[in-house]
């Protein structure tokens, strides 16, 4: 059917009015960057917008030498990659048995986790817990009380409940057992909502910011959200400060280091997103219940 | 479909190898705990005490240095000092929640560093320090000496039951807030600079209409009003909330009223930045200071660090101009002296689970002395610095410059030099041979000038880090009272004839009176009254800094 004159307008006018809008958002993104590379008179002049004024590299030689930016890079790193494959893991053997029918007490199961979604325990007694264990200034106390999403295994498990019936009856006829079914056939069919699952645990360990100021006590263990945090706020507090050490305006950090350092933060997102794209956009529509 | 049992045993399985998997993984490598061992040199045969140490980290560590709890200065201070100090870093802006996890789980370091009064005030408040007063007694050498060389030192440490509890350190007094005006726009223009609120006005005025950059544009601004400017404003008109007049608490409405009509009439005549609400931080203003479009900027300020920033980018994009710092103008209210550096800082504690108190005093004893505060500042002479010729400390310019510069808070005992032998303060750090901080020094010069005039009042009760800690609740509905006639007092300035200041005033006062204000005042009054005596208020203040400037009186 050709679309009409209207339609093509319609078309046109919404291009462009989400274009714009999208242009916006990138706008902050491209400052910060500009900013990043640019010299400190000129970003003290305010004559930095969208283009670096007085190219410099200054900022992020400063930024890599003067700070432990690469090992937070690094702990970040493993952080996420460590806690995505300990989370996707995890949720899936728990989706698994939730989406068998004939899996006994399943409702009690189910109920049971859900349960845990309605309330937490807050700060301390959850600080108490880990350290009871044993577990602080180590990165299991990143992973270990965040490792399953209750959310999230909910939607893998519906989406484990709508694979077609046919193919696991034909599985088992050929004498696949539990596990086997789960790694060979569903799996394999699952990978949009796996990659979903995967980015959304990923994110999440990648911006963890209080669990890692809380439990990890050794400096070289922070991750960047936490480095990145000290720099930014420093400015921040400075000019609530009623009262004000001499000293800290001589250490805090130059705008130009702190947009060095929210650049190296946001990067490693920016470069993964469009890769996982496509099956991001599908996968979002996945865990919706299918009548 | 299939009748598939479930497999009992797979669930015993599993569930004993999570469990085993989780208790594998029990810390093994904690906050690296100090060895017992002496790894010094061989004369003390004394096995060294173990205490712990707060630090703060502010993630400014170099990554070649190490980290902030373990780097050549803190096993310096180990190696020379006479206990073996673990440090526990505390990130210096979230330090609230992370001593409250750490104390609450009795995981807290033996020596406590905060800045902040209002945090250490809730440690006191959960009982969780040891008393001092006994422990210098005892076991203190130079703390103690210094106790009596410096009776404000005790003064400042003592809390509302009588005993001591903080240790500090003496800063160099140096005003923090200043007025920059710009010098060569008065003398184009054929101006006096501004004694008064009213004279400030009229040249304000001017800088506006006049065009005194000379461009033929309309561009220049007469006085900023954002950002840190805000406070300075509300120190010359005195809007400072309960204030001390002839010896009693009470709260500044008339400021209120004179400064908002005052605001208002710039606002109005568009002197001042239409924008200026918008302006949080303050950039706008500093944008149009250092491109040379802002007459008159109030500030708060550190004078080296102005120099090598603000000033900088100022004279580089405008190399004609001058600035020069003037006396507060005289408000209604009166004329008034600046805030100054706290002379008397509050910054450790010990906790009260402390194991070896007598070895952190000792610790403490080592740090307040001037050559490890020179060593944690300088470094290592020949290696880091050398001695200049006005015998204070000079860094070398090589390439160790990055081995020095990121032990701030490990100087935080540290009195300043100027205090105890009258030189190598902030003057020392101006290298005259710089044309621009030549410049600094002489405006820094004019600061001390300008604003210290103790026949001026004080515009506070006291230095800020000096008063008292109200009630939590109190505290809290306070600030929320505070916030909201804030933003009353912003209303009436931008909303022209729909919103007078009058109406403002009164509507915050009715906020004031519902807002727990009269038992804010009742609090300070009753506060001022048991303890004027014993606190730290502005007239200690002014004979720290007539003793620190040799001023007679």
């Amino acid at each position: 059917m050709k679309d009409t004159t209207g339609d093509k307008w319609f078309y046109a006018v919404n291009y462009v009015l989400l274009s714009l809008i999208g242009l916006t958002c990138l706008f902050p993104l491209v400052h910060v960057a500009a900013l990043s590379l640019s010299d400190s008179g000129a970003i003290m002049s305010g004559l930095v917008t969208i283009w670096p004024r007085g190219w410099t590299l200054d900022a992020y030689e400063m930024l890599f030498k003067g700070t432990n930016v690469i090992g937070a890079f690094g702990n970040s790193l493993l952080i996420t990659l460590v806690g995505v494959a300990l989370s996707m893991l995890l949720t899936m053997l728990a989706a698994y048995p939730l989406s068998r029918r004939y899996f006994y007490a399943r409702r009690a199961f189910t109920l049971l986790m859900v349960f845990t979604m309605l309330f937490g325990a807050g700060i301390i007694p959850t600080y108490l817990v880990v350290k009871g264990l044993g577990l602080i200034n180590t990165y299991f106390a990143i992973w270990l009380p965040a490792l399953v999403s209750t959310y999230n295994m909910l939607v893998m498990k519906s989406f484990f409940e709508n694979l077609p019936e046919e193919l696991q009856e034909a599985a088992r006829i050929d004498g696949c057992g539990e596990l086997r079914l789960l790694a060979r056939i569903m799996l394999p069919l699952s990978l949009p909502m796996i990659a979903t699952l995967s980015l959304f645990y990923g994110v999440y360990y990648w911006n963890a910011f209080m669990n890692v100021l809380i439990y990890i006590n050794d400096t070289d263990k922070y991750n960047l959200s936490v480095l990145v945090q000290q720099m930014i706020r420093s400015q921040q507090i400075t000019q609530e400060m009623v009262s004000f050490q001499p000293e800290e305006a001589a250490r805090m950090t130059p705008e130009a280091i702190k947009s060095a350092g929210v650049v190296v933060m946001i990067v490693p997102m920016l470069l993964v997103y469009p890769f996982l794209q496509k099956y991001f956009v599908k996968g979002v529509l996945i865990g919706s219940v299918k009548g | 479909m299939g009748a598939k049992k479930m497999n009992k045993k797979g669930f015993v399985a599993a569930g004993l190898m999570l469990s085993l998997a989780i208790a594998g993984c029990s810390s093994n490598d904690g906050g690296g705990s100090a060895d017992n061992g002496n790894g010094a040199d061989g004369n003390e045969p004394k096995e060294k005490a173990n205490i712990s140490s707060a630090i703060y980290d502010r993630g400014s560590v170099p990554a070649a240095e190490g980290s902030i709890e373990d780097n050549r200065w803190t096993r310096w201070l180990s190696e020379n000092g006479p206990a073996n100090v673990t440090f526990t870093a505390v990130p210096r802006w979230e330090s609230e929640d992370k001593y409250n996890t750490l104390l609450a789980s009795g995981s807290a370091p033996d020596l406590l560093f905060e800045y902040s009064p209002a945090i250490r005030n809730i440690w006191y408040q959960q009982k969780q320090l040891l008393p001092l007063d006994e422990l210098i007694e005892e076991h203190s050498t130079s703390y103690k000496a210094m106790l009596e060389d410096y009776p404000a030192l005790r003064k400042a440490g003592t809390l509302d039951d009588g005993k001591l509890y903080y240790f500090g350190r003496l800063n160099e007094v140096v005003p923090n807030r200043a007025v920059l005006i710009r010098k060569d726009w008065l003398d184009k223009l054929g101006l006096e600079y501004p004694k008064t609120t009213e004279e400030l006005y009229e040249v304000a005025k001017a800088f506006r209409t006049e065009d005194p950059d000379g461009n033929g544009k309309d561009d220049t601004y007469g006085l900023a009003v954002s950002g840190n400017s805000t406070r300075t404003l509300d120190q010359i008109f005195q809007k400072m909330g309960f204030v001390l007049r002839d010896d009693e608490i009470v709260y500044a409405w008339d400021s209120f009223e004179e400064e908002a009509s005052f605001m208002k009439r710039l606002y109005e005549e568009g002197i001042i930045d239409r924008d200026f609400l918008n302006d949080k931080n303050g950039e706008n203003a500093r944008q149009d200071f250092v491109t040379g479009k802002l007459g008159i900027y109030p500030v708060l300020l550190n004078w080296k660090t102005f120099t090598t920033n603000e000033y900088k980018t100022l004279k580089d994009n405008v190399p004609d101009a001058e600035i020069i710092p003037i006396p507060y103008p005289e408000s209604r209210a009166g004329a008034f002296t600046p805030t100054f550096a706290n002379p008397v800082q509050m910054t450790a504690a010990i906790n009260r689970g402390a194991d070896n108190p007598e070895a952190v005093m000792a610790y403490v004893d080592f740090l307040i002395e001037p050559s490890t505060g020179q060593t944690l500042k300088y470094g290592v002479e020949g290696e880091h610095y050398e001695m200049g010729e006005n015998g204070c400390p000079v860094a070398l310019d090589n390439d160790k410059t990055e081995q020095v510069g990121y032990t701030v808070d490990l100087q935080m005992l540290m009195t300043a030099p100027y205090v105890l032998e009258g030189k190598c303060g902030m003057e020392s750090e101006f290298n005259p041979e710089v044309p621009l901080e030549q410049e600094g020094l002489d405006l820094f010069h004019q600061g001390l000038e300008a604003y210290i005039d103790l026949d001026r009042p004080y515009s506070e009760i006291t230095i800020s880090e000096h008063m008292p800690q109200m009630p939590k609740e109190l505290q809290t509905t306070l600030g929320e009272t505070n916030k909201t006639i804030g933003d009353l007092y912003s209303k009436a300035i931008v909303s022209g004839s729909n919103y007078t200041v009058q109406q403002a005033l009164e509507e915050a006062q009715k906020v004031f009176q519902n807002g727990m204000g009269p038992e804010a005042e009742a609090w300070l009054k009753d506060w001022y009254a048991n303890n004027k005596d014993t606190a730290f208020l502005a007239e200690d203040l002014y004979a720290v800094i007539r003793e620190q400037q040799g001023i007679d009186k």
